[in-house]
């Protein structure tokens, strides 16, 4: 990268806010999905909009590919640079810059991470309601940029339903202000396409986000069934009688064992099947919808259902679930995880079907995921030293996926489509379908500078997986 | 070369059949805003919709995209127009997953058949706007229309999970999908909703649905003044309790809601449970209420009680003005005393959904361009907007429902271009002249 260019950047943002040498940048080469590669030729870490917008516009002007990048803890290939150029991390744009309870938002910077917000109004009894299971570490923005969900999505719905406002920096360059903390605005509703757009049409530099009241009374219970396919038949029980829980998580036999014999979370070893069911609301509501629970549980083949008694219990209930991904290590020496969705009165013969699939490529699956919304994350499990296992990984994989768009599901929930699934869009997608999608892209990033190749295809330049390079454990921090 | 009115006429003709074509005169009671369209087509399928905007992308014609017109009053009257295009011919109900709570239907299904099919079964399109009857849920996406459910459910933006649009120049595309949580894409249903059928035509809708709650019941409290009422409100709100309603009435509203000798103001509050919830609920939002000075007002059957307040502030004559006014939850009586410093005793009555911060303000018609102005220069301090949803017709030509939006028109006008390129769908409607 010219010299000049660099140096420029560094009158914007400051010395301390640009890093160019390439062993530096290779940090910055994935996010948590670490077989596709790609660092960028400089990272940039501004501490406001205008530094953002300067940076922008100098990328623009020199016609160089600008890749925005919260805490990086995406697993889609999406906060990474597989043409090179500039990294704008907003890391250092970490201040809450207003909390307003009585108009129940929230304005912060996009460097804020998930949890710190909600630790900041707890006390006064409110919540910023997604809570992806990387929120001790994902920042607001990247939530934002992804759309993220997470097991209380169910309930309370994705980012986009908790975005009241965007301030971006568009791919030319401008500011602009989307939204705000008034609801009722006229006009297109662009902070609405923006939320989940993955930094294809713009960097988002503040965020107004709603907060939400904490229920007064939670109930969380674990039940066991002898298998994924019937705790799947409970879970679609749940929803077909009208309860929406607050959560409703899943995990099979291989996730249980691999957290036990890490965690200790008390989850019954010897279970085939778990499901974390937590309620919330009205504290008569929730014992009504307890009751029902636990008899379409024990109708559908639930061996035991235990409810936590305390914090205490419900805290380990949940460490269980939240640390499921980083127990994977147990399991095998790599992995390939999917997201994707079904409608969840299909889940039981989903649910078969990916056992079906894992067990044809002779390769052993892990599943735990948001069964209330019909949100899969199969993991399958390989070892690249043995030669061709990575290809049958990747070919399990996606078997899966095809098998959940048959039945009138998704290609992602949560995660995204960043670098991974862009080819994969025409699965979903009609060429017209697309090209509606490009239009938008154009209104915000004429020169198509802003995070290219990813969401979607870029003909020529599909970007193959490559392994995963010297033996590394599964990180230690991997949420889903 | 462009095809001749007797050409779009005779297109027209083939594609909806001649029982589904109006022309000429008779096509005159279907102008919108006082301006007649040439045609009035009535389409039977998506297929027929896409076919008529593909002659009229041909032919460049002005298109009005339309359900039962509920809210055709909405917007600037159209730069011009030559084809009505009514969907309400597309009314069936495509598909119903109960065990997912989900539905399809086509854009001219209206809200009230949905709730009516969905509720042997328990379940509910959680929406209450004015005019259930008559609101379309192509017409709620293009409007964004709302009610007090708003509180707990959301609006039309929480709830639609896809869509089919006809694009301006025919062609079918699909954004979102069919399950309830989704980020494949651009979240393409977005821009559909409140954007008046500027950007396509919504064919068919995917929409979340919810469980009907077992009970629900509604409390109403008499405060002797709006800042109390309000107080009481955002009580409820800071209180861990579940309303799916909390509306502010003022003195004008409660007494058109048949209270006889009202007080200053009213705050009504639903929430929906199980019985035991309902109930203890109840008596929280009582206490709250007579903390903050409200005393108990009989409400006799809830459901109809809130279609009327629903329909408060709905242009019941010619000659009056209805403002929709957005701000934050706690700002609500502010901005209605600015309004009422500048209308005076034309004001007549308020409704205010105190979660959403949305107002509803119903005056008799006097000097708009003026009073607007002072209006929403009063408004500007709180960051509040304010929308004219009905004006006599002759006032209306002299005033911007809209408002300014900011310098995010720059990136509106871009999308319409983007979108409809040739400006055929409602021209000059919506924000800014789009």
């Amino acid at each position: 990268m010219d010299r000049r260019f660099v140096d420029a950047l560094r009158e914007i943002v400051g010395l301390d806010g640009v890093i160019a040498a390439a062993d530096d940048c290779l940090v910055y080469e994935c996010d948590m999905l670490v077989y596709f590669k790609g660092a960028p030729d400089v990272v940039v870490l501004p501490r406001s909009t205008e530094e953002v917008a300067a940076v922008v516009g100098r990328c623009v002007d020199a016609g160089i590919p600008i890749i925005p990048r919260g805490a990086g803890t995406g697993i889609i290939g999406g906060a990474m640079a597989p043409r090179g150029g500039v990294m704008i991390g907003v890391n250092r744009m970490d201040r809450v810059l207003e909390v307003s309870l009585p108009n129940r938002y929230a304005v912060v910077e996009p460097g804020v991470i998930n949890l710190a917000l909600t630790r900041a109004v707890e006390a006064r009894g409110y919540f910023f309601a997604p809570d992806p299971a990387s929120q001790v570490a994902s920042s607001i923005g990247g939530n934002a940029a992804t759309n993220a969900g997470g097991p209380h999505a169910l309930k309370y719905g994705s980012v986009v339903n908790h975005v009241l406002g965007l301030e971006i920096v568009t791919g030319s360059g401008e500011v602009v202000w989307l939204g705000g903390p008034v609801q009722e605005r006229p006009g297109y509703d662009l902070a609405g396409v923006v939320v989940g757009s993955e930094g294809t049409l713009a960097i988002i530099t503040k965020v107004v986000v709603r907060l939400m009241r904490a229920a007064e009374a939670v109930k969380t219970a674990l039940a066991t069934f002898a298998s994924i396919e019937q705790a799947s038949g409970a879970v679609s029980a749940i929803i077909a009688e009208g309860i929406t829980p607050a959560a409703l998580e899943a995990m099979d036999e291989p996730v249980i064992r691999a957290v036990e014999a890490g965690l200790k979370a008390g989850y019954p070893a010897d279970a085939k099947a778990v499901l974390l069911i937590e309620l919330d609301g009205p504290p008569a509501e929730v014992e009504a919808q307890a009751e029902t629970v636990a008899r379409l549980c024990r109708a559908r083949g639930a061996l035991t259902l235990r409810v936590a008694r305390d914090e205490r219990e419900r805290a380990d209930l949940w460490r269980g679930r939240k640390g499921a991904a980083g127990a994977f290590g147990r399991i095998g020496h790599n992995y390939v995880l999917q997201d994707a969705v079904v409608p969840r009165s299909r889940l039981p013969e989903i649910m078969a079907q990916v056992q079906a699939i894992a067990a044809s490529h002779g390769l052993v699956v892990a599943n735990v995921f948001h069964a209330g919304d019909g949100n899969l994350h199969p993991c399958i499990f390989y070892d690249e030293r043995v030669p061709g296992q990575f290809e049958s990984a990747l070919a399990a994989t996606e078997a899966m996926l095809d098998a959940c768009i048959a039945v009138g599901g998704a290609l992602t929930g949560e995660h995204g489509v960043g670098l991974d699934k862009a080819p994969k869009l025409a699965l979903l997608f009609t060429p017209e379908d697309l090209a509606a999608m490009q239009a938008v892209r154009r209104v915000f990033d004429p020169r198509g500078l802003m995070n290219p190749d990813k969401v979607f295809p870029s003909p020529g330049r599909h970007v193959k997986p490559g392994p995963v390079g010297a033996h590394k454990p599964v990180p230690e921090g991997m949420w889903v | 070369m462009r095809a001749g009115p007797a050409d779009v006429e005779r297109g027209l003709r083939e594609i909806v059949g001649a029982a589904h074509l109006i022309a000429g005169e008779a096509a005159a009671p279907f102008a919108v805003e006082g301006r007649a369209p040439r045609w009035v087509a009535g389409p039977g399928s998506i297929e027929e919709v896409a076919r008529c905007l593909a002659l009229a992308a041909e032919a460049r014609l002005a298109v009005a995209p339309t359900g039962r017109g509920a809210r055709l009053h909405w917007g600037n009257p159209p730069r011009t127009l030559d084809l009505v295009l009514s969907l309400r011919r597309l009314d069936r109900i495509l598909a119903h997953e109960p065990a997912d709570l989900t539905m399809s239907v086509e854009a001219g299904v209206t809200l009230d058949a949905v709730n009516a099919f969905l509720r042997p079964q328990r379940q509910l399109l959680p929406l209450d706007p004015p005019r259930p009857g008559d609101s379309t849920v192509g017409g709620i996406v293009a409007t964004a229309a709302s009610g007090p459910y708003r509180a707990r459910y959301g609006t039309i933006r929480d709830l639609l999970l896809g869509v089919t649009v006809v694009q301006a120049d025919g062609r079918v595309v699909k954004g979102g999908g069919r399950v309830v949580k989704n980020v494949t894409g651009y979240d393409m249903p977005k821009l559909y909703v409140g954007a008046l059928g500027t950007l396509g035509v919504v064919v068919a809708a995917h929409l979340r649905l919810h469980p009907a709650p077992v009970v629900e019941e509604t409390w109403l409290h008499g405060f002797p003044g709006l800042e109390a009422a309000l107080d009481a409100g955002l009580a409820v709100m800071d209180a861990p309790l579940v309303p799916s309603r909390i509306e502010l009435l003022d003195r004008g509203a409660l007494a058109a809601a048949g209270q006889a000798s009202p007080p200053e103001a009213g705050l009504a509050v639903t929430v929906g449970s199980v019985p035991e919830a309902v109930r203890a609920q109840g008596e929280r939002v009582a206490a709250l209420c007579r903390q903050s000075g409200g005393a108990a007002l009989p409400v006799a059957a809830p459901e109809e009680w809130w279609r009327g307040v629903s329909e408060l502030t709905w242009p019941p004559e010619a000659r009056s003005l209805v403002l929709r006014i957005g701000s934050r939850q706690a700002d609500v009586v502010k901005a209605l005393r600015g309004v009422e410093a500048i209308v005076g005793e034309a004001l007549r009555r308020t409704t205010a959904e105190v979660a959403n911060g949305v107002l509803h303000v119903l005056a008799a018609a006097g000097d708009e361009s003026a009073r607007l102005a002072r209006i929403r220069d009063g408004l500007a301090p709180l960051g509040a907007t304010c929308v004219v949803e009905h004006a006599p017709p002759d006032v209306k030509l002299f005033l911007d429902p809209w408002g300014d939006v900011g310098p995010a028109l720059d990136l509106m006008r871009r999308l319409k271009g983007e979108l409809d390129p040739r400006g055929i769908l409602n021209p000059g409607r919506f924000v800014g002249g789009i």
